[in-house]
């Protein structure tokens, strides 16, 4: 294609009024189309998704929980993938009725800088639990990264975007997609329509799939562990006294004996309860998914059981401690 | 900043509308400056390398110019290639070479601690530094006059969509088009968004969803290496490198297009040559054109007999693997390529088969001759062997995996794999196929305007639904 040459004033103009006709009518096809696609997922997606649906109506519970003076206290579950596999919720509930009732709020794949957040936003959007409890285990205390779109469309608060870039030292394509993940519902959930759609055409993909989120456990050192977890749940534990709420810790399989000794010790140091229903000595193959990782259905109802108990004595422990049943 | 990213379209369309709103000498300045903010977005710390060395070969090509004494030229010539050379060896290679030979006198029995520093590599190097060099060979040997204007020549080596992974431009095709004022026709507007969009279509659709298979092959996650495991891992490796780059340079075709700016193409349809020869026709053409004309000619290229030709085929081959990256998996790849194209050639010459096909002789023999099939599949075949030395960290790990073809095994995973892997290659395969009969230099050039932006359109919506994973950088920026 030749390039041709011209004297600069004529052609300048002549390129001008094309280029700027040509690029209104195509910018406002684009826009037609991003809006549309905007659109379309804002109000079909949550059908088509079983997963977001539930993140959906998790985060809007989660958002009206109150303090009350009469009535069952509330506790905010927050937690990833593990807390799904590990806790039944409705089971849990039953353990834990009349005194207490369990909201929980749980995104895949989420560590501690998303929940860090993202209680930060849930409290600002209103949100005020009596009790937050944290479910992860050690090496999500300490990981230092976040779920990305998901993460800023779901658990981020706008005002909180620098925060995040500087902590976790994001480059400025990184913060410039964090902010469009904040406002863009089709942005922050892309990855999941395609899922969805693949999922759709191929039916074996969630197998496949499976195969493909198989990463090697490390070892991580418990000295480094309980230097950061220290750190970091006093700071989310003044996240949640900001509203008066209590924080707590749960530490679900895999899990040994000597980082659950570890950290329930360190809890007691920094007055945030870190309960460990069961270590890995507890449980059998059986009792786990075929990842090796996250319980099975077996694994969940005897995590469920153990956790439900040992809230139960932690409840009870802090009302002793606090001399006076949980108040704002 | 990718060429993938909101971050970069934002980036481009702020640029191209505020370009074309100012005269020819402030179109370069906003460009040069645009150049330079894209560079620092990818690492601020290297700037001033790129600009030391643009002012260091500006001054010298004037200098090789000016002067009438063939020793100051040579002298000036020498200094201007080694510090080129010298930025890339240390910034590139220290590490490589220094490790390498504690390693060589490790076997020797000699043990050496060596100084291995954390040297960060600076993006583009390897692009911007060839094109620095074949510039001031360029004006050494005549055939270019050296830029004027410091700012032309730093546009010419800085124009941001070439700047970090290609194509290399040469000289002589590049730098009249930054000295002389653009023009945009409706055509090639219309042309340079086709491009990105198809670009936009081979890197997020194609490349970005083969990468996960082939990650996940390469990485032990879907069982130890054995014959479906190394099919599907080869495969989508092949499949996602040829996106990756070919999606890199639409977009850097169009994203220039749209500034005036011709980059001639860089691909055509490499995955259907018959030979190893063609390949290299067909594949990376601006870096084939580059080792060509810098480094096989130089060398002597085919006019010294067979045994110097092939000799200066397998050391222009080393080298282009050596460039590719610091790893002896690269220096294996190119001593491949250099092999098979040294056997074709001795073939060649004892069966006597002709050299190269004509545009239409290919067209015909491609299609319609049985023995031309066999030719391609084992033309693909040695070249997505040759690509798994590309992607194995080391020469045991790619043994490792292709050993696997030896045993087998299957799990109802892999049927999903292969159906995966078909789906994300096909749509690319049909696109090659269409441009392969149609061997236009833009897709669709012939076709009506409203065609060309349902078709664009139609892209960009299928990279905004079925994108892969967006972390995955283009493979190349890594060069």
């Amino acid at each position: 294609m030749p390039l041709s040459t011209s004297s600069s004033d004529d052609n300048r103009d002549q390129t001008s009024l094309a280029l700027r006709r040509a690029i209104v009518a195509i910018l406002s096809g684009l826009i037609i189309i991003v809006a549309l696609i905007e659109v379309s997922i804002r109000g079909y997606f949550w059908k088509m998704s079983v997963t977001h649906d539930r993140i959906r109506l998790e985060a809007a519970a989660a958002v009206q929980i109150k303090k009350r003076a009469a009535g069952p206290k509330n506790i905010l579950l927050l937690g990833n993938s593990l807390l799904q596999a590990a806790v039944n919720i409705e089971e849990l509930n039953r353990h834990l009725q009349p005194n207490w009732r369990v909201i929980r709020f749980s995104i895949d794949q989420t560590t501690y800088y998303d929940w860090y957040y993202g209680l930060r936003r849930l409290l600002a959007e209103g949100a005020s639990p009596d009790v937050v409890m944290f479910c992860a285990e050690p090496r999500h205390i300490i990981c230092s990264s976040v779920h990305n779109e998901i993460f800023a469309y779901y658990l981020m608060h706008r005002k909180d975007i620098l925060d995040v870039s500087q902590k976790l030292d994001m480059t400025p394509s990184q913060t410039f997609e964090l902010v469009l993940a904040n406002t863009s519902a089709y942005w922050a959930l892309r990855k999941e329509i395609r899922k969805n759609l693949l999922g759709r055409l191929l039916p074996g993909l969630r197998d496949l799939a499976l195969l493909f989120a198989q990463r090697a456990i490390e070892p991580t050192r418990l000295e480094e562990i309980l230097i950061s977890s220290k750190a970091r749940l006093k700071e989310i534990k003044e996240i949640a006294a900001s509203r008066g709420s209590l924080l707590g810790v749960v530490l679900p399989p895999p899990l040994t004996k000597e980082h659950a000794y570890a950290l329930s010790s360190l809890g007691e140091d920094i007055c945030v309860p870190i309960i460990a229903p069961l270590t890995n000595d507890n449980l059998r193959y059986t009792d786990y998914e075929r990842d090796g990782y996250h319980l099975s259905a077996e694994g969940r109802e005897k995590f469920t059981r153990a956790m439900s108990a040992a809230l139960l004595d932690a409840l009870d422990e802090w009302e002793l401690a606090f001399s006076s049943p949980i108040t704002p | 900043m990718l060429f993938d990213t909101p971050a970069y379209l934002f980036f481009l369309s702020l640029v191209v509308i505020t370009y074309w709103h100012l005269n020819f000498r402030w179109q370069n300045f906003l460009l040069l400056i645009a150049s330079y903010v894209f560079y620092g977005w990818w690492d601020y710390r290297f700037l001033s390398l790129i600009f030391i060395s643009t002012v260091v070969d500006y001054y010298s090509a004037h200098f090789i110019s000016n002067s009438h004494k063939p020793l100051r030229r040579k002298i000036a010539l020498i200094i201007s290639l080694s510090i080129n050379l010298g930025f890339l060896s240390v910034f590139k290679y220290y590490n490589f070479f220094a490790d390498s030979f504690a390693h060589f006198l490790a076997l020797l029995g000699m043990h050496v601690s060596h100084a291995c520093l954390r040297i960060i590599l600076p993006p583009a190097i390897s692009f911007y530094t060839f094109q620095a060099l074949a510039y001031i060979v360029d004006v050494y040997y005549h055939r270019l006059k050296p830029a004027d204007s410091l700012i032309d020549y730093a546009l010419f080596i800085s124009l941001f969509p070439h700047l970090i992974a290609g194509p290399i431009q040469k000289p002589s095709h590049l730098l009249p088009q930054v000295q002389r004022p653009r023009v945009l026709s409706m055509n090639q507007l219309l042309g340079g968004l086709v491009l990105i969009a198809s670009g936009l279509f081979r890197k997020c659709v194609i490349a970005d969803n083969c990468a996960l298979l082939a990650d996940a092959a390469f990485e032990g996650k879907l069982g130890q290496p054995n014959l479906a495991v190394t099919a599907i891992g080869t495969y989508a490796f092949a499949w996602q490198i040829y996106g990756d780059f070919s999606g890199y340079s639409d977009i850097a075709r169009g994203s220039a297009q749209l500034l005036g700016f011709h980059f001639p193409i860089n691909f055509r349809q490499p995955y259907f040559s018959l030979s190893l020869q063609e390949f290299w026709r067909r594949w990376h053409i601006s870096l084939s054109s580059w080792l060509r004309d810098y480094l096989y000619v130089p060398l002597g290229g085919n006019r010294n007999g067979e045994l110097q030709t092939n000799r200066n085929i397998f050391v222009t081959m080393l080298i282009a693997g050596l460039w590719h990256g610091a790893n002896w998996t690269f220096v294996l790849w190119g001593a491949i390529h250099g092999l098979g194209l040294c056997i074709e050639r001795i073939f060649r010459s004892i069966f006597r088969f002709p050299k190269t096909h004509s545009h239409k002789a290919q067209q015909e023999y491609f299609f319609s001759s049985p023995v031309s099939f066999l030719k391609l599949t084992l033309t693909f075949h040695v070249v997505c062997f040759t690509w798994v030395c590309f992607r194995a960290p080391s020469i045991n790990d790619a043994f490792q995996f292709l050993k696997g073809i030896t045993r087998l095994a299957w799990m109802p995973e892999y049927a999903t794999a292969f159906l995966f892997l078909a789906i994300f290659t096909a749509p690319l395969f049909v696109i090659d196929l269409v441009n392969e009969w149609r061997r236009e230099e833009y897709p669709m050039e012939k076709h009506n305007p409203f065609f060309r932006v349902v078709v664009a359109l139609s892209l960009v919506v299928a990279s905004l639904i079925f994108a892969g994973n967006s972390t995955n950088a283009f493979i190349y920026f890594q060069f």
